[in-house]
């Protein structure tokens, strides 16, 4: 019996374009989106001579124009669509407003990553960023004990020198911290530094710089945060934990291909970061 | 306990004693200890081990070094901290890149080793690329790696069997281009946050591309790795070649001894069959010579015993001149020949009635074109020629029947050919029936000769610018076609 000329498929087998044009890094960068975005937000902003009104509104914009900007480049990117990116937007702004109104209103929040998780089960270009990848458990404890352990030394070197105090907080409000960073804030930086960024940047680049230059506009976003306290010291730590937490969530996301992982530190640490409270 | 767990407790152990005695003595000196940790695990474990040890003792020291700073700004002391930690990442870094390329070096030259002994096992190639592949993947920390090695046009063959390349794939690529191609990110099978890369490195032998290598990795494939597989393509194209050449070397040796066990054979029964060929006329040499001399015998009889006699020494005197000729042939000086223009028909005569009346009962048909030039050769030699073909026609054929001797025009030649009815060759023994002592059948008891009969024929038609063929098929004849030059103009002016 003659043997067949193609048994197995082969790495020299794969279809191969020389001339195929490199693909752009952020293919479909909304900026229309962003634009309106930041147009609402200097609206907000602008608005702020009305009385009562300033209080509530740059609050509520302020976050769904930061967190829904970065996962409106991850959809965008991912070739989700608008009708699904307007949603996960509105529900942020919804959570943003509900939680502002009523401390249990916070629950919303959850309602943001349940959506996408959901949203990225029915597309596969938003499912192929790593949120439903199966999570090796070792990379969740890993990824979860890392952000513990950082946590940890973050409440040390804070209690001893960035002028913060452990605990102090009212349940409510620690509830509605943590409720925010696991809906808006961990999700999109998830999502857009290690879903999109890194992973498009190591498609060109070694792990190494492609981790660099994410952990970088990582820290920088975190930096530029109005929510973050401006002074040195404060600056110097927030920048050492970022580039800490951001090089080992680049890391996590490598070896395990999920979100997941990383997503765990990162809350294991916010949750350790909201505790403190200023002297 | 294992010697890394025992090696990495202890340089944690190193930093983190060094760290609590730095913050309870206040002694910033101390720090510059924690190069020893750094640097040990740096030379055991890599850049990983270096920096992790480093990032270790920054972490550790963070809590004891920002107090100061929140109090007093970035004093000395403040400098000093930071310029140690930066001095142990670049130790960390440093030495572990140095002891990973002295490692990576190392493994490259065993993979080296290994894939030469894997081709020079005599495993075959198949098996051989199996394990070349397995050795590369494990030097590379590759996910895959294929070996293939071309086997003719765009047909390979890997460790997975036979492979054809299809145009606009990587390998017809890497194939019609000779050059390493490195695909930096591959969508077919891509994972997030691990890209597929890709690197086919061309094996390359004088120019052209008789192999190639392909490494596929989820995540890096630095330059290093990449010069290194490019490195050790050169390394298994030499390999395979050798061990191509030490195949051919093995066929022809083994060929070059299958004809000379095959010439010895040849040789052996040539001897004999020489020596019954030479003692059959001495026999009747001898015995009607012995007649002669011991008996007064009737005229006739006498005359007829002297013919006979006569007969046996020209065939002996055939036999004699053929091994002249075969010995001349062999020392490469070939027979001695003068040409002249030379009839064909009168040629063809002369050789048939050398057989009419021989007791075979053979009817010997000479069909000429008209007007049919003669042909330029050596009349002695034409003879010959002409005498050992019908000699086989008659030997190889049925008495009673027919044996056509033919001429005719064929461009600047004349074709003469000599037709039988006979048992004719095998096809088998065709290519080789020219061959020096080649005979179809030696059985015993069989048509005689000694199997130099056309070889001799061969080297006397192509001594004359001629050429010769044969046709048959087993059991319907024979034909021996005779090409030898035409002579143009004067038709009689040589004619012998």
């Amino acid at each position: 019996m003659p043997r067949p000329s193609r048994p197995f498929l082969s790495l020299f087998d794969l279809p191969h374009d020389p001339d195929r044009p490199p693909r752009p890094l952020l293919p479909g960068f909304p900026l229309p989106g962003l634009c309106v975005l930041a147009g609402m937000l200097v609206a907000a902003m602008a608005s702020g001579g009305l009385a009562g009104v300033s209080a509530h509104l740059v609050p509520v914009v302020g976050v769904t124009a930061g967190h829904g900007a970065l996962l409106m480049i991850v959809f965008a990117t991912a070739g989700a669509g608008w009708r699904t990116t307007l949603l996960v937007v509105g529900l942020l702004a919804l959570a943003a407003a509900v939680s502002r109104a009523v401390w249990l209103g916070a629950l919303a929040y959850l309602l943001v990553p349940a959506a996408v998780w959901h949203l990225a089960r029915r597309s596969p270009g938003l499912g192929a960023i790593g949120i439903t990848t199966p999570v090796p458990l070792r990379a969740a404890l890993i990824g979860f004990g890392s952000g513990f352990c950082l946590g940890g030394h973050l409440l040390i070197s804070a209690s001893r020198t960035l002028g913060y105090e452990f605990s102090g907080h009212s349940l409510e409000t620690y509830f509605v911290a943590v409720a925010y960073d696991v809906g808006a804030n961990v999700i999109s930086a998830e999502c857009f530094f290690r879903g999109t960024l890194f992973d498009r940047l190591h498609r060109r680049f070694p792990f190494w710089l492609a981790a660099a230059v994410t952990t970088v506009a990582e820290v920088v976003r975190y930096i530029v945060d109005p929510l973050l306290p401006k002074f040195p010291v404060a600056i110097a730590g927030a920048a050492f934990y970022m580039a800490v937490l951001g090089m080992a969530s680049c890391a996590l996301f490598r070896a395990s291909g999920s979100l997941v992982p990383g997503a765990l530190g990162r809350l294991a640490f916010f949750g350790a970061y909201r505790s403190l409270r200023g002297r | 306990v294992s010697r890394p767990a025992a090696e990495w407790t202890a340089a944690v152990a190193a930093v983190v004693i060094t760290t609590a005695a730095v913050a309870t003595f206040e002694m910033g000196a101390l720090r510059h200890l924690l190069v020893i940790p750094t640097a040990w695990c740096a030379a055991r474990y890599g850049v990983r081990g270096g920096l992790a040890i480093a990032a270790l003792a920054m972490f550790l020291e963070v809590p004891c070094l920002l107090p100061p700073m929140a109090m007093r700004g970035v004093d000395p002391g403040i400098v000093d901290g930071v310029a140690t930690f930066s001095l142990l990442l670049v130790v960390g870094g440093l030495a572990g890149a140095l002891s990973d390329r002295a490692r990576r070096r190392l493994t490259r030259y065993t993979a080296a080793v290994a894939l030469q002994q894997a081709l020079s096992s005599g495993t075959p190639l198949a098996q051989a690329l199996g394990q070349v592949s397995e050795s590369l993947r494990e030097v590379l920390s590759a996910d895959a790696v294929e070996v293939i090695v071309r086997r003719q046009g765009s047909d390979y063959i890997g460790a997975s069997g036979p492979l054809s390349l299809r145009p606009a794939t990587i390998g017809a690529e890497v194939a019609e281009r000779a050059r390493t191609l490195f695909v930096a990110d591959l969508p077919e099978g891509r994972l997030a946050g691990r890209p597929r890369r890709l690197l086919i490195v061309p094996l390359r032998m004088r120019g052209a591309v008789i192999g190639m290598i392909g490494a596929e990795r989820r995540g890096d494939f630095p330059r290093d790795d990449r010069a290194a597989l490019e490195a050790l393509a050169v390394v298994l194209a030499l390999a395979l070649e050798n061990a191509r050449l030490g195949e051919q070397l093995e066929a022809k040796v083994s060929a070059a001894t299958e004809r000379l066990r095959e010439l010895d054979r040849a040789k052996t029964e040539f001897v004999a069959a020489a020596s019954h060929e030479l003692r059959t006329p001495l026999t009747s040499l001898c015995g009607f010579s012995e007649l002669l001399l011991a008996r007064q015998l009737p005229e006739h009889q006498r005359r007829r015993f002297i013919t006979v006699i006569h007969t046996e020494a020209t065939r002996l005197g055939r036999i004699i001149d053929d091994l002249l000729d075969l010995s001349r042939i062999e020392s490469g000086r070939g027979p001695e020949l003068s040409p002249v223009s030379l009839a064909v028909v009168p040629t063809l005569e002369a050789a048939a009635e050398l057989f009419r009346g021989s007791g075979g009962g053979h009817r010997f048909r000479i069909v000429t074109e008209a007007d049919l030039p003669p042909v330029l050769g050596d009349p002695d030699a034409v003879g010959r020629i002409l005498v050992n073909l019908v000699s086989n026609a008659v030997k190889y054929s049925p008495p009673g029947t027919d044996v056509r001797l033919l001429a005719a025009r064929a461009g600047e030649y004349v074709d003469i050919s000599v037709e039988d009815d006979g048992i004719g060759i095998p096809e088998h023994a065709l290519g080789q029936i020219f061959d020096r002592y080649y005979r179809v059948s030696r059985r015993p008891g069989g048509p005689p000769g000694l199997g130099l009969g056309l070889s001799l024929v061969k080297s006397l038609v192509e001594s004359q610018g001629g050429s010769i063929r044969v046709d048959s098929s087993g059991g319907r004849g024979s034909r021996f076609t005779v090409s030898l030059p035409a002579v143009h103009g004067d038709h009689t002016g040589d004619d012998a």
